[in-house]
Order: C-alpha cells, then structure tokens, then sequence
C-alpha cells in the first residue's frame, strides 16, 4: 500500500496548529475573526429580529470561515485539505460580497432589493457555484509549497464578481445618501466606508496573491476586518445604527480585553507594535467615552429639569381645566334659570295671558323670545361640552325606533326651514323595525344639531332627511344631505372640533357657537355610533351620516 | 394592466440557490478530500497522478 503524497513539512494538529504558521497569520487571523464575531454577535443579540443584525450575523460566520480555512490552509501539508479549503475559500470570498451588498442596501433603503436584483445577483454567482468542483477552478496542486494552482474560474471569474459588488454597493449609495437625513448619512458613510476598505483590503491581498505567488501579503487584507468591526462599532454609540442602544464602555472593555489578550501569542517584534495599537484605540474611543458621558450626563440635568417644569404645568393644567369646568358648569346654570323665566313670560305675554299687547309691542317681544330661545340653546351646548369633558354626561340606554325619531325631529323643523324657503323631506327605505339601544334624548339632540347645521348653511335649495340600513353590517343610518355651501377637504377635517365654524359664517351672518356637531358627534360615539361628514367641494353641498348599529 | 408581484419569486430563487451551494460544497468535498481526485505538481517538474 502507497502512503499519500504529502507536502513537505509536519502534519498539522487539530487541523489549525502548526509550526509552519507564521505567528503574524495566527495573530491577523484570530484578531480578524474575534472582531467579527464579538461585534456581529453584540449587535445580533441586541436586536436579534432585525433583518440587518442577521446579516451582519451571516456575514462575520462567512468571513470566520473563511479565515479558519485560511489557517488551515497554512497549517495543513496534506493535499486533498488544501483543494477543498481553497475551493472553499474560492467559494466564501464573493458570498462574503454578496452579503456585504445586501447588507448595504437593506441598512439604506430599510427594504430588500427587488427581484430583478437578486436575479441579477443569482445569475452571476451560478457559474462559480456550478464550475466549482471543476478543473476550472483549481486546476493541481504544487507540493513543495502545497498551493493550488489556480484555474480560470478562481483567478479571474471570482475578482470580477468582487468587483462588480464592490459597484454595485457603491452605485447603492450615491443612489441613496443624498435622501438620507443627517443622522443616518453619517451613520451610512461609516457603514459604505468599513464595508468599501475591508472588501477592497480583502480582495487586493487575495489579488497580489494570485497573481505574484506571494500569499504571505494576503494576510494583511485581513486587519481590513477589524478596521470595518470599529467602524460599525463607533456607528452604533453615536449614531444608534442597527436601532442598537449600546455604550462606548462595553466595546471598550471588550475590544481591550482582545488585545491585550492576544499579547499572550505574540512575539517581541509584535509585542511593540500591539502595544502602539492598543494606546491609538484607548486614545480614541476614551476621548469619545468622555466625551459621550460628559453629554450624556448633560442631557440629564436637562431632562430632570425639563421634567420637573412639566410636572409643574401639568399640575397647573389640570386646577386650570378643572376651574374652567366649574366656570362654564355654574354660569350655564346660572344663566338657564333667568332665562327660562324670560321664555316663560315672553310666550304668556305673547298668547295674551296678560292682556292685548300692541302690536309694536309684539314685535319686540318675539324678538325678545327668539333671542332667548337662541341663547337657551348655545346655553345647552356649553353645558353639554362641560359634562362630557368631565366626563358627567348621563346616558340612559333603550330601545326606540330610530326611523320615527328622525321623523318626529324633521317634522320640528320643517316650521324653520320654511321660514327660510327651504324645502326639508324626510324619506326611509328600511325594511327592518329601525331599533336601537342608545338614549333618546340624546339621539334627537344629535339628530336636531345635524339637520339644524344644514338648515343653517343652506341658502336655498332642498335638505333630504333619510334613514338607511346595512342589515350585513347592523347599522341603521339617518343621511342629512343639503344643497348648501359645501366644504374644502381643510373643513372636513376640522369640522366636528370645538368651536368649529365656516370659514364665511361670520360674513354670512350665521349665527352659532360651534359646538353643535362636536356635542352631536361625542354624544353619538358614546353610544356606538359614528357621525361623517362628506362634500364634494365648496358650493356643492354636504352629507352628515349618523350611524347606530342596528337592534332588529 | 394589473402588475405582476415579482418579489415572492426572490424567497424561491435563493432556496434554488442554497440548494445548489450545498449540492456544489458537497461534490467539491467527495471530489477532493474522498476521491481525492486532483493533479499534483511534485516538485514542479513531475506530474503524477493524486490518487497513484
């Protein structure tokens, strides 16, 4: 039996060590593969559903095996390791590209590429997936220094892939970075900056390496790794990228604890030069420590502060509310009582309970009681705006058919809108009882305030009343549509707040508190209901819709 | 006319993708390290065959 060919030095132990690995390849190495697991597995950890931080997770596992390929490329002297490691390693190098280019483009535009992209992306990757176990790719193996000779596929097909993503996470950018807002732009920069200089770092070493034989140089690709790991770091404390809260401190001690770790692998000639990194790193990220705590602590004062002022003006808000309530509640009583006696005397003035009363006389006293009668109501509408916004508004719930009091209200109306020479119709076309459970009174009041605001903005023309159903649903609907002023979108959206008035009510001498639709609309939630409004535009009329779910 | 969703078909296209990574992993390792079924260069000037 012949033993295998072997290359010409000892066998490597546990795949990885070997007197034949320079201690700068373990050290460049390692260090490489530290940095990318501890800031991949930080940021994964702390945001493990983001489809970034798995990314980023899936891209430092590819680098790290390509890595450990790596050293055990260096380590080995048995052939067939070296061919799989180097197909391999043929294989990760633009994978790792790929990755880095989703992880690009996800970070900037917060979505994944489009299928074209992808396809584009697939398309170009299948040759080297397909051709890899091929001759293509690695064409024999040269003992004495135990390196594959390269095929077409891994010398040239694998640096143009690297390139074209190298472009395409650049084309990505320009695309992108001038949308960005200031924050997230320097965030991204960092970002295009670490990923640009490892890749680049990454591929001119591999390049040199096939090209002059001289692999040794590749190596130095590899501090690329750590330079993007700080980069991605640094963008994480200060601008918060990823959404990852993490402080300066803990990527301190852990960075720092890696080095002067790895002080314990190293020879003199290093040992000086890990000392001279270590003492930049602390000199940079301590001066950014202090500088975040200083500020930290900074904002602190100034939220305390603020919070206490806040704490104050909300205490004061709250005696200010509760005084105003007060206020409106005692002066509409206050007000109701006198009135209700003015009403009172006016009408028996009026039906002659005390005698003829001349007729100039009349005149003004019907003058008095539509006066009276106006303010009884804008009276009512303050003291219903207090009790719902102290929340005192009593509804006593039952069953009643909405379709005869919608009715009964128009028919109250209809004396005003003739008045006015308007024509006010009532219509159902329901087949259902028209039952509801909400309170009476409360449903007439909203129902009177709805068609009472059309009559109001309607100058001429027709208000139709009718009453609907949506058995699938159960609702039952009262439409009030009116040939009147209309509204702009702007009206509708603030139609049914508080002291809410037409934009030309005042000209047009409307008179209102502005309160009527914004009681209605409260009064009809509080039961279930809903209150919208719809216009096609000014001078084109408007539709109030007062839904109730239906009973039977 | 109604426009075709196209990006359901990414989740496929990389699944095809995987697949064929794997099967491509998985011919490389039966190739070389079970076969070992590749040209060594002894010395540079000598070639024999891997398996010999």
């Amino acid at each position: 039996m012949e033993t295998a060919l072997l290359c010409p030095w000892e066998s490597a132990n546990f795949l990885f060590v070997s007197s034949n690995v320079p201690l700068l390849i373990n050290y460049s190495h390692f260090i490489a593969i530290f940095s990318a697991v501890a800031v991949s597995l930080l940021v994964f950890t702390n945001n493990p559903r983001n489809t970034i931080s798995r990314l980023f997770l899936f891209f430092a596992t590819l680098f790290t095996v390509w890595a450990l390929l790596d050293i055990a490329l260096w380590a080995t002297n048995d052939p067939s390791i070296v061919m799989f490691a180097w197909s391999m390693q043929v294989l990760i190098e633009p994978l790792t590209y790929a990755v880095a280019f989703y992880l690009f483009y996800i970070f900037l535009y917060q979505k994944p590429p489009s299928f074209y992209t992808n396809l584009f992306v697939v398309t170009i990757l299948t040759p080297l997936v397909l051709l890899l176990p091929t001759t293509l790719n690695l064409e024999a193996i040269a003992l004495s220094s135990c390196e594959s000779i390269e095929g077409p596929l891994a010398k040239y097909y694998t640096y143009l892939l690297h390139i074209t993503f190298v472009v395409l996470i650049v084309i990505t950018a320009f695309k992108q970075l001038r949308k960005l807002e200031t924050t997230q732009l320097r965030s991204a920069i960092l970002l295009l900056i670490g990923v640009v200089t490892f890749l680049l770092s990454f591929t001119s070493g591999n390049i040199i390496g096939s090209f002059t034989d001289n692999w040794a140089i590749s190596q130095y690709g590899l501090f690329g790794m750590p330079i993007f790991a700080f980069l991605i770091a640094y963008s994480i404390i200060q601008f918060r990228a990823f959404k990852i809260e993490m402080t300066g401190a803990q990527i301190l001690v852990v960075v720092l604890w890696a080095l002067v770790c790895s002080l314990l692998f190293v020879d003199s000639e290093i040992f000086t030069l890990i000392v001279v990194v270590t003492l930049i790193f602390t000199s940079v990220v301590g001066y950014l420590l202090i500088r975040g705590v200083k500020r930290e602590f900074e904002q602190r004062l100034e939220l305390e502060q603020l919070a206490k002022d806040l704490k104050r003006a909300n205490k004061r808000l709250k005696v200010l509310d509760k005084m105003k309530s007060e206020f409106v509640s005692i002066a509409s009583h206050q007000l109701r009582s006198p009135l209700t006696s003015i009403r009172g005397y006016t009408s028996m003035l009026l039906e002659g309970s005390y005698g003829a009363i001349p007729t100039r006389a009349q005149e003004a006293l019907e003058r008095i009681s539509e006066s009276s009668k106006y303010m009884v109501n804008s009276v009512e509408d303050y003291l219903n705006v207090s009790r719902i916004e102290s929340g005192n508004m009593k509804y006593e719930m039952s069953d009643f058919n909405l379709k005869d009091t919608a009715s009964t209200v128009v028919d109250e109306l209809r004396q005003t809108a003739m008045q006015k020479g308007l024509l006010l119709t009532f219509r159902s076309n329901i087949t259902s009882k028209g039952i509801v459970n909400a309170d009476i009174g409360k449903t007439r009041q909203a129902l009177h305030n709805l068609i009472n605001n059309s009559l109001k903005y309607t100058e001429r023309g027709s208000i139709v009343v009718s009453v609907g159903e949506n058995k699938a649903a159960k609702k039952i609907f009262v439409t009030i549509s009116d040939t009147g002023i209309g509204m702009s979108e702007d009206t509708l959206d603030s139609l049914f707040a508080k002291f809410s008035r037409a934009k030309d009510a005042n000209k047009t001498n409307i008179s209102g508190t502005g309160l009527g639709l914004y009681v209605a609309k409260k009064m009809i939630e509080e039961m279930g209901g809903t209150i919208t409004a719809q216009s096609d535009g000014p001078g084109k009329g408007s539709a109030f819709i007062l839904k109730l779910p239906l009973q039977q | 006319m109604e426009q075709i969703n196209l990006d359901k078909y990414s989740r496929i296209l990389l699944i095809i993708f995987v697949l064929l990574t794997l099967l491509s992993i998985t011919a490389t390792y039966y190739k070389t390290i079970v076969l070992k079924d590749f040209v060594i260069i002894d010395d540079l000037d000598e070639i024999i065959d891997g398996e010999e």
